[in-house]
């Protein structure tokens, strides 16, 4: 039986721009349980937004494309709904929070007429009743004094309370999935504690699914059960995250982990990953960490090698493990 | 050799003094239609900073470490206190007189995209400290940008390309090039690596480390990343609201924090670690307002600890001062 809330297959999201094609998303999947947290990590550019944008069907057409894959919510492909349909499904089973609240708050309406927009089109709420739900919604995210606050501007709130807010709006629907991408990346990390807090005591309460996006691998280790390491518009490894972080396979995986400053690694020189992240309209050859590796291998200049079930039991994209056992890939191209 | 690195540090003599460092930005007050109120972001540090030491500055956005970092080479003007550098009382010193000591004080920024000219390609921007200086010949400087640029992993046939041609991390080493330019004595990192992926990071960081140890360089390293700035300090000052609420060698400051906020910044550093039990809120609320500061303790608002005494803490600002030899945390509780 297929428990998954969330399953994507092989998503392809390409940018027909000026300079050529970008391949922001290419072949890549995951899936997700109920109640269950997957981290998305990867360095800036890997496409961690546009997988997120994708699922949501809310990538800038044109120049981006969803040009192949599906995604699977219940069963159902997302990608086949109408546009109205799928605005349903964004204001009711899926909520997003960004990095910047104040990008997706919108200035001019009080916090209290953007959270109650929500429950008045999707549960046909009065007035009144919108009110009280904003209010108790803005309670359980932390912000004092929640009947004052209710009817505050955005930029009368400090950044910690922007983002509360931001979650109280996500939340007021009971959403099935909850996608946050980067939500505490401008915050402070005391505050950054608590809205994680609040996003897993919700996620217990509640039962929501989430896709925790970061590049802060120390927030993926403590909020999510499962990981998804992204390179360059590819899976990397995918797997549970306390095996992927404590044994890495993947060389790029075991690069990450070993350049981030350690307090137990005393003062010695920090593990270095040479050279840069390819440019997506114009990637390597091979593997595309193949210029940046240090165990590469001849196959791996001129070869692309698929997502496969290391014998370590997770997903990695690697001629290193090529001789595992084999289960279905990604289906490669270019 | 980290051991020795931190001895032969505290043994060296001071580079810097501060002593009851102010600084405080004017603003029209909303409130009170004329009235002027201020943005008291730098209140009563006290410190120093020894010659080849790094000492890093961490604290929550808007806690003032830019600030401190800018006043004390003296890119603002102070409000208070007293600034002693290399031996001279710089606190007053107008522009004229500040000149000469520019090439001694360098900064280095965050964002390596608009720190940059884009108009002047990589080896003018280099060679920009020169020219304001009047140093050398022409065939003197391209000389000295060609060695810089190495010396930064730079490669110098580079040297006529512009800023946008260029990553983050080359970005970041253009500007540390320009830095160094001079030799100088004190370089404030204002946050250097923040802008910056993980993989590319590390790369700056090193260079950072070896430049150092090759030049003999002092940093005043600040970052709201505190394993960054574990890493590359021998001291460590912690910021609240504008004053310096701990100060103390690295180790002290991480694994034996004696102030209650530098405890509860420490806990609350997502870790990689899976059998300790998950990472909890330490604090409630947000930072107070630096206009108006919560009158005694400036953590008041926040602290775990001022159960215990509230009237104190709400009445009384803590000084810092020295619970053991060389650590120094400003609580009443604190030791
Ligand atoms: N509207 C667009 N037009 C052209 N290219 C785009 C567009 N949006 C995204 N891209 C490209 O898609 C790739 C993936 O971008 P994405 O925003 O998903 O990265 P990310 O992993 O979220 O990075 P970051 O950590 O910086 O947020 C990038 O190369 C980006 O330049
Ligand atoms: N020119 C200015 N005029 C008025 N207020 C200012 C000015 N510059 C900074 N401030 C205020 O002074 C306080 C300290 O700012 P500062 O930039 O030093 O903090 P910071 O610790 O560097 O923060 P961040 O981590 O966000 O860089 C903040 O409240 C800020 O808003
Ligand atoms: S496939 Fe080759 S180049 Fe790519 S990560 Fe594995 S060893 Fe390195
Ligand atoms: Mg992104
Ligand atoms: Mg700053």
């Amino acid at each position: 039986m297929n428990t998954n809330l969330l399953d994507v297959k092989n998503l392809c999201t390409y940018f027909y721009t000026d300079e050529g094609v970008v391949y922001a998303l290419d072949g890549v999947s995951f899936s997700v349980k109920k109640g269950e947290t997957l981290g998305i990590v990867g360095e800036s550019g890997s496409g961690k937004s546009v997988a997120a944008l994708s699922v949501m069907r809310l990538v800038q057409t044109p120049p981006g494309k969803i040009v192949s894959g599906e995604v699977l919510m219940n069963g159902e492909n997302l990608l086949k709904l109408s546009g109205k349909e799928m605005r349903a499904v964004r204001g009711g089973k899926i909520a997003m929070i960004f990095q910047e609240p104040m990008t997706a708050l919108n200035p001019v309406y009080t916090i209290g007429s953007q959270i109650m927009e929500s429950p008045r089109i999707h549960r046909g709420l009065s007035r009144r009743q919108a009110r009280r739900v904003a209010i108790e919604m803005l309670e359980k995210v932390g912000i004092p004094l929640p009947e004052k606050r209710v009817d505050d501007y955005p930029h009368q709130l400090s950044g910690g309370m922007r983002q509360r807010a931001m979650i109280a709006i996500a939340l007021c629907c009971n959403p099935e999935l909850l996608i946050c991408d980067e939500p505490t990346t401008a915050l402070d990390v005391t505050i950054q504690a608590q809205i994680l807090e609040l996003i897993n005591d919700l996620k217990k309460e509640m039962n929501t699914s989430v896709l925790m996006i970061t590049h802060d691998l120390g927030v993926v280790a403590q909020v999510s059960e499962n990981v998804l390491v992204m390179y360059a518009s590819k899976v990397m490894e995918y797997g549970g995250v306390k095996e992927v972080f404590t044994d890495p396979c993947h060389p790029y995986t075991k690069a990450l982990l070993e350049s981030m400053p350690a307090v137990e690694s005393g003062r010695e020189r920090l593990h270095v990953i040479e050279g840069m992240v390819p440019s997506l309209s114009n990637r390597p050859e091979g593997c595309l960490f193949h210029p940046r590796c240090e165990r590469r291998m001849e196959i791996c200049k001129t070869l692309r090698p698929e997502l496969i079930m290391a014998p370590a039991g997770r997903w990695v994209r690697c001629w290193l493990y090529a001789s595992g056992p084999r289960t279905l890939g990604s289906i490669e191209r270019g | 050799m980290s051991e020795n690195r931190d001895k032969n540090v505290s043994e060296a003599e001071t580079l810097l003094v501060l002593e009851n460092l102010r600084k405080w930005y004017a603003v029209k007050s909303a409130r009170f239609g004329t009235g002027r109120s201020y943005v008291k972001a730098v209140n009563d540090v006290s410190l120093t900073i020894r010659r080849g030491e790094t000492l890093g500055v961490v604290g929550e956005s808007g806690c003032g470490k830019t600030t401190l970092g800018r006043v004390m080479i003296r890119l603002l003007e102070p409000t208070g206190g007293r600034i002693e550098f290399d031996g001279r009382d710089i606190t007053h010193y107008d522009e004229k007189r500040l000149r000469p000591l520019r090439k001694d004080m360098q900064i280095i920024f965050q964002d390596p995209y608009s720190s940059l000219d884009p108009r002047m390609t990589v080896g003018d921007i280099i060679a920009e400290p020169f020219v304001f200086q009047n140093l050398y010949t022409q065939a003197e400087r391209r000389e000295k940008v060609r060695e810089l640029m190495e010396m930064c992993g730079l490669d110098p046939i580079y040297v006529r390309r512009y800023p946008h041609e260029f990553s983050g991390g080359q970005r970041q080493r253009v500007g540390i090039a320009r830095s160094l330019a001079l030799t100088p004595k004190l370089m404030v990192c204002d946050e250097p690596v923040s802008a910056l992926d993980v993989s590319i990071q590390s790369q700056i960081i090193n260079l950072l480390v070896d430049l150092q140890a090759k030049v003999g360089l002092t940093y005043l390293f600040i970052s709201h990343n505190l394993n960054v700035v574990y890493h590359i300090s021998n001291r460590i000052a912690v910021m609240y609201l504008g004053y310096v609420v701990e100060l103390a060698g690295r180790e002290d400051v991480y694994f034996h924090a004696a102030h209650p906020y530098t405890q509860a910044l420490i806990k609350s550093i997502p870790k990689i670690e899976f059998d300790a039990p998950p990472l909890r809120a330490q604090l409630k609320g947000d930072l107070p307002s630096p206009v108006n500061l919560p009158p005694g303790c400036p953590f008041s608002s926040r602290c775990p600890r001022a159960r215990r005494d509230r009237r104190r803490c709400e009445a009384e600002i803590p000084l810092l001062r020295e619970i053991s030899p060389g650590h120094h945390a400003a609580c009443h509780f604190a030791g």
